[in-house]
């Protein structure tokens, strides 16, 4: 791959991913991915369970670092070729434990790259399937911990752009409980509004709803909808076909570690052109 | 969260303003002089009126010896055990204390001329009418102090069964429970003991003879000569004498050695007023008076069992804090040394810390003063403890805690701080409160060390009054009430962060 050439295909693609491999010891999970979403897309990814999404989703804002490839999200660029270090970092996740699994990866390569990492970060907000939000802090407290501690912002400044946000997802009223306070499909909005506090670039989203019962769904779903509308470029892990081909400019069927097959929902729902592609939408649609 | 460092930094000042004034050194001279004042009479002791005064022979031929030297005459409270040993430390440059001059002895330290000379004497219960001298006690069995010259009297005996005590008081309490049959013992502590106690009594001539003598450093030199000629002074000008027989310690060998045959009109007061004091306090009046009296020494010795835990508790929670963190984040080497040091010191006992960080680490230049190395041993020792709890709290913070943290951002260090260390800090509070009041009864231990804290004064009281039950009483109480506050703070911990604040997260 002729990685000194890599430029994005348009200006206004905001994420390009080139060949990306992720493999956990022998376990080869991501085989080569290849990506691009544009500006104000939302994208939909799908796929059977264990097929690669949340690893996928999780290299895009480095929790885990891929093992070869190329990304370009939000303006950083990071590629890796065939660097062995990331294997140090597996093996010394595994030594402490479930907890540490993100950190030690990142600990392990070079500072220039931790920087690019943590830019990243700051660009590309993450909402995770079980909220993760911080169950010391109120929900205010939870949108400004970061604004302040990174951006070094001010409590007023940080404090007025929450509420905004809070009023955005619906959840202005909330701002003093607690998360155990709140309904599922609260504290999911209050999740996004926290990723949109340090004003991304990029949002991505780790199966948003599946832990909401079906009338809480469609809250959540709204809210992407709307941040859609407003031009926030979007990628969404979901198991909710509806929303994927209701909502999404683009869908992607991962299976395996691979992009089988990537359009318009209008035409890979109807028409998929790949056979495992339509193999995977009879079983899931006519459950 | 400012207020707190304000408050944790007066504490350290005030920690170091004791520290210090413990070991303050003025411009005049100073006879730094060490004795065990939880010793029976007549040696030395607290006052029976004012408990922060000392009194005793001891105590009289220090303050004369310093003044015959034209120096100031400075206190240093030790143990009796560690009276020797502690001369290594320079927290005093003599101790005379009722050492008996042995070869064993003058191999370590040098001994000044001998300032007592008196002898072993049987004391039996007043029941016994059959024992009459040592020859008696053949088959019987006979208490005397570990390590002293009546003990060797006693071995050489034939048919003693020898028992050995640490200290006289637990000889005579064997003797009057029916487990012992005699005790040998030096003239003095039979003496007064047997003058309030009726239930014993001295019997037989003056057996052997022993001589007490005053112990410095084998480097000395100039010292032992200053102190040699000033008791030489108090021989002469006749001091000592007088001090001697105001306690009623006057004997034939001393006549003799001093060469001192005038008969003096002194008469025994200090002796007289040890037998009122004794005498005095059988009604439940005068007992409750007595009572009394202990209480500005035992409120004196609970302000220094809080500061001291109080102070220790901070160390460990900052220290065990630290340990946690090396040991969870940590590259290898730092984690490894997290864990040898957590595990040696659970693995070892608190007393043995305490005594290495008192004794042995001023060996290779690391002294400090008695109240530090409790605070450091005590911190140090529950420092180990509050790590593993820390770690189980970290632990138990879900990784999402972290991955969100880090998504929005953060660094490693700036999620600890404010995401992760918050919330496993609530969880470890009600274990380190309920800590906290172990660590206030373990600081019991550092009495050994020359802290006079609420033990050490309790030991001080039992042993001078022949009296364990009341004052073991008062300082149980005095434990319980200074604990209760926190145990107090605890439970409504406890209750305030039992809300599961997690629970749809
Ligand atoms: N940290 C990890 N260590 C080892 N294997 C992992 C790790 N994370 C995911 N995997 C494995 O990678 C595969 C893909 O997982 P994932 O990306 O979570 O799938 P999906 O989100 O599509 O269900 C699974 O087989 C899973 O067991
Ligand atoms: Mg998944």
């Amino acid at each position: 791959m002729d990685t000194k050439n890599f430029i994005p295909d348009k200006s206004e693609v905001v994420v390009s991913v080139k060949g990306i491999n992720k493999s956990f010891g022998d376990n080869h999970i991501l085989k080569g991915i290849d990506l691009d979403v544009k500006t104000g897309e939302l994208v939909s990814i799908i796929g059977r369970s264990g097929c690669g999404k949340t690893t996928f989703l999780r290299c895009l804002n480095c929790l885990e670092i891929f093992d070869s490839g190329l990304m370009r999200i939000a303006g950083i660029t990071l590629n890796k070729l065939h660097n062995k270090s990331t294997n140090k970092g597996s093996r010394l996740q595994s030594r402490s434990g479930r907890f540490f699994k993100g950190f030690k990866a990142v600990q392990n390569t070079d500072e220039d790259f931790q920087k690019k990492v943590r830019t990243l970060r700051v660009r590309v907000g993450m909402v995770f399937q079980s909220f993760n939000l911080f169950p010391h802090l109120t929900v205010m407290d939870n949108l400004i911990k970061a604004p302040t501690v990174v951006k070094k912002e001010t409590k007023e400044e940080a404090r007025t752009r929450a509420i905004k946000l809070l009023e955005k997802v619906g959840m202005d009223e909330f701002v003093d409980r607690y998360p155990h306070e709140l309904s599922g499909g609260q504290a999911q909005r209050v999740a996004i509004a926290r990723a949109l506090s340090m004003n991304p670039q990029v949002m991505l989203y780790d199966e948003p709803t599946s832990a909401l019962d079906p009338e809480l769904e469609q809250e959540v779903m709204q809210v992407m909808e709307n941040l859609n509308k407003e031009g926030m470029t979007q990628i969404v892990v979901t198991h909710a076909m509806h929303f994927a081909r209701g909502a999404s400019d683009k869908v992607v069927y991962l299976e395996d570690g691979k992009i089988i097959e990537a359009g318009h929902p209008d035409v890979l729902f109807k028409d998929p052109k790949d056979p495992r592609t339509r193999e995977f939408l009879k079983t899931i649609l006519h459950d | 969260m400012n207020k707190k460092y304000t408050v944790s930094i007066l504490f350290l000042i005030a920690a170091l303003f004791i520290s210090m004034s413990l070991d303050l050194k003025s411009e005049k001279k100073v006879l730094r002089w060490a004795a065990d004042n939880e010793g029976s009479a007549p040696f030395i002791n607290q006052d029976y009126d004012d408990a922060t005064k000392l009194i005793g022979f001891e105590k009289e031929i220090a303050d004369a010896l310093a003044e015959e030297l034209g120096w100031e005459s400075q206190f240093v409270y030790n143990s009796w055990d560690g009276l020797i040993p502690g001369l290594s430390r320079d927290d005093y440059d003599i101790a005379i204390n009722g050492l008996e001059i042995t070869e064993d002895r003058a191999a370590v330290v040098t001994f000044s001329d001998p300032y007592f000379l008196t002898y072993e004497q049987l004391v039996v219960p007043v029941s016994d009418t059959s024992t009459k001298c040592l020859n008696d006690v053949f088959g019987k069995k006979c208490g005397t102090l570990k390590g002293s010259v009546a003990e060797r009297f006693l071995i050489a005996t034939p048919g003693a069964i020898v028992k050995s005590y640490d200290n006289e008081l637990t000889a005579f309490q064997e003797m009057q429970m029916g487990r012992l049959d005699a005790v040998l013992i030096d003239h003095p502590i039979a003496l007064y003991f047997c003058s309030w106690n009726k239930k014993a009594k001295m019997v037989g001539l003056p057996i052997g003879e022993v001589s007490y003598g005053i112990v410095l450093r084998k480097t000395d030199t100039k010292l032992i000569a200053d102190i040699n000629r000033a008791l030489a002074a108090i021989v002469k000008n006749g001091k000592l004498r007088i001090i001697l027989e105001r306690w009623n310690l006057w004997n034939y060998m001393l006549v003799s050695h001093f060469d001192d045959p005038n008969p003096s009109s002194v008469g025994h007061p200090a002796f007289k007023r040890f037998v009122e004091s004794k005498g005095g306090g059988k009604s439940f009046g005068e007992t409750v008076q007595r009572y009394i009296g202990y209480l500005p020494a035992f409120g004196q010795g609970a302000v220094v069992t809080v500061t001291l835990s109080i102070l220790s508790m901070m160390l460990a929670i900052f220290a065990g804090l630290s340990l946690a963190l090396m040991r969870v984040y940590g590259n290898r080497v730092i984690s490894r040394a997290a864990i040898i040091f957590i595990e040696t010191v659970r693995g070892t006992p608190l007393l043995i810390q305490i005594m290495i960080i008192y004794y042995a680490l001023p060996m290779i230049g690391l002294q400090m003063p008695a109240f530090f190395a409790g605070v450091i041993g005590l911190g140090l020792n529950y420092a180990a403890y509050e790590a593993e709890n820390y770690r189980a709290g970290l632990f138990s913070v879900p990784r999402g805690q972290i991955e969100a943290a880090m998504s929005l951002g953060m660094s490693k260090f700036q999620s600890l701080r404010h995401i992760i260390l918050p919330q496993a800090i609530r969880l470890v509070i009600p274990p380190v409160t309920n800590d906290y009041i172990s660590l206030l009864k373990d600081s019991s231990l550092v009495s050994l060390i020359a802290i006079t804290e609420l033990t050490k004064v309790f030991l001080s009281f039992a042993a001078r009054d022949f009296d364990f039950l009341g004052p073991g009483l008062m300082v149980a109480v005095i434990y319980l009430l200074i604990g209760l506050p926190f145990v107090k703070l605890a439970k409504i911990i406890e209750k305030r962060f039992s809300i599961d604040h997690r629970k749809t997260v």
